[in-house]
């Protein structure tokens, strides 16, 4: 890139950012130690909100295993061949969540997750000294949810920041990289977090810019499982999106 | 053991035989019985079902001829209760025949065979060479063994259900699996430590009736062969090849365990490639482990004198999900020299 190219992006980012700058700069911010009487333009029923951002999902541990045959004997017994350990790996997710405000302080939220997650095995302890290895295959996740929004409009974080409870239930459909196999299952979640606007406006289709931070637990039932019985898996998670309020 | 002959007007037979020892054999798999000539393979199964069979009329001290009847009876039901497979027996009466007279029937019994001493039983076809459909299988019982009936068993006495089972695998087509482990014998031959299949060569130790229930490998095998229940469309199948340098591994011993359910099945390379197919697997994650046959009497797999058994037991770095109604391909695993 030339100089004169480098100086026409800089100007172009000052005018687009002088532009922003412009139109944000009208935030209504209420005065010190009163509570607003109405909702900011941002959190009026009908309004809609959105999220981009980056969840970091927990692991999820399998257990261990042994492998094993009858032993020869009476009563008889197992005869362990080799053990395993097993566990989907903690790692980022990417979401997009659209959300809408009923009232005030309820809102309903669809999501939608991607996460490529390493599935691993570790194997040890062989009957004929075999090396003890990691197995593993990456699964690729998808999850689509829908949550209940409880935003607590009473407490304030900052100036411009509230806290919110958010439940919800969702799917999770799972496909490991050769996409062989694909495995569903239900997803619950529960959590908190909170918003915080660094803009307000009340004019022109943009109201509100953001930061959203949440930590949730999941429960998931179904989907890669190493265990029989399909048990109920518990994992966290917690991450921070960019919000935009129309 | 191996013979041809004329039967029942069929161009050509050929009769095999299947022995499971008192003590002799290891390793891991199921195995299908099976012709090859230039034009193929075939392996051996019934067409015809039910498979009609008759019992010899004559008891052995501690067994007599209806009970006889009775643990084969039970064994074959075992073998039909296979939900993913389509099995059919039916008892044809008691006869006065020897188990191996060549006479168009399929014939069960004890017969003395002090020469084989480590022979528990022996099961023996006449198949279709061209089809591999089984005409006639006999089963002997070494008489020259202590036999027992006993519902939980009975010191110092072989169980006669466990290996009435154990020949009905073989009755059905299935050759030896080689999930099992041995040691060596001070006095020859060896000893089971464990088995994970009914069709592992070498019994259980007398009084043990662990032998009278199925395991997945047997399961597999038998499904494999005479698929039923939607056992294609619900399974898959992992194959590949085992290598050593670069070249295939003929008879190396692969094994998929699947973490979810414990279970272990297996099969073997069977092509000078060292390419292997195991089917009937439940839909999923599976560990494979590949290891030589090495502590086995070849012969009680493969009618060939010797195998590479120069490797190391490796695991396949790779998780293996296992398609339903689908395989698992493109997997190579590879062993070094020990």
């Amino acid at each position: 890139m030339t100089r004169a190219h480098l100086a026409a992006g800089m100007l172009l980012s000052t005018l687009v950012l002088g532009t922003a700058g412009e139109a944000f700069a009208q935030t209504r911010r209420p005065s010190a130690g009163t509570r607003p009487s109405r909702p900011s333009p941002p959190f009026r029923p009908g309004s809609i909100e959105v999220d981009v951002g980056v969840l970091w999902l927990g692991g999820i541990d399998f257990g261990s295993g042994t492998a094993a045959i009858s032993a020869n004997g009476i009563p008889s017994a197992d005869y362990p061949l080799f053990r395993t350990a097993s566990q989907l790996r903690a790692g980022p997710a990417y979401e997009g969540r659209i959300g809408v405000r009923l009232t005030r302080t309820i809102g309903v939220e669809g999501a939608f997750q991607y996460a490529r997650l390493p599935l691993e095995t570790r194997i040890s302890g062989d009957v004929e000294d075999a090396p003890s290895l990691t197995a593993s295959n990456d699964l690729a996740r998808y999850v689509v949810e829908v949550s209940g929004v409880l935003h607590l409009t009473r407490y304030r974080i900052g100036r411009n920041g509230s806290p919110f409870l958010l439940g919800g239930a969702g799917y999770v459909r799972e496909l490991d990289e050769s996409q062989a196999l694909a495995e569903t299952g239900g997803l619950y979640h529960a959590g908190g977090g909170f918003k915080y606007l660094f803009s307000e406006r009340t004019h022109g289709l943009i109201k509100g810019l953001g930061l959203r931070a949440d930590a949730r637990i999941y429960f998931r039932q179904g989907g890669f499982e190493l265990e029989d019985g399909d048990p109920l898996r518990r994992f966290v998670a917690g991450g921070a999106s960019l919000l935009v309020a129309f | 053991m191996r013979r041809c002959r004329r039967v029942g007007g069929r161009s050509v037979a050929v009769l095999l035989a299947c022995t499971v020892f008192a003590g002799s054999t290891p390793a891991q798999a199921y195995l299908k019985l099976g012709l090859r000539d230039s034009a193929g393979s075939v392996s051996l199964r019934w067409t015809a079902q039910p498979a009609r069979y008759s019992v010899t009329d004559r008891g052995v001290p501690g067994v007599s001829s209806e009970q006889l009847r009775q643990a084969i009876e039970r064994a074959f039901r075992t073998w039909e209760d296979v939900p993913t497979a389509s099995v059919r027996f039916q008892f044809g009466g008691f006869t006065s025949a020897e188990p191996l007279d060549d006479d168009n029937t399929s014939t069960l019994g004890f017969l003395s065979r002090p020469d084989l001493e480590r022979v528990l039983a022996s099961t023996s076809f006449f198949v279709d060479l061209r089809t591999g459909e089984i005409l006639e299988s006999d089963v002997f019982f070494n008489s020259s063994v202590p036999w027992s009936v006993a519902q939980n068993g009975e010191p110092g006495r072989f169980d006669l259900e466990s290996i009435a089972l154990h020949e009905a695998g073989h009755f059905l087509g299935l050759s030896h699996s080689a999930l099992g482990e041995t040691e060596p014998r001070s006095g020859g031959g060896r000893r089971v430590l464990g088995a994970g299949a009914v069709m592992f060569p070498i019994a259980f130790a007398s009084g043990n009736v662990e032998g009278r229930r199925l395991f997945p490998d047997d399961i597999a095998g038998v499904s494999d062969i005479y698929p039923d229940g939607g056992f294609r469309q619900e399974t898959g199948s992992v194959q590949g090849r085992v290598t050593k340098e670069g070249d295939g591994i003929f008879g190396a011993h692969v094994v998929a365990y699947d973490p979810r359910t414990g279970d272990l099945v297996g099969n073997f390379a069977l092509e000078e490639t060292g390419e292997f197919i195991i089917a009937g697997l439940r839909p999923g994650t599976h560990v494979l482990r590949v290891e030589p046959l090495d502590d086995a009497e070849i012969e009680s797999f493969f009618d060939q004198p010797s195998l590479d058994v120069d490797f190391q037991p490796t695991f396949y770095e790779r998780l293996v999900i296992v398609p339903r109604g689908g395989g698992a391909q493109s997997i190579e695993i590879a062993v070094r020299a020990r």
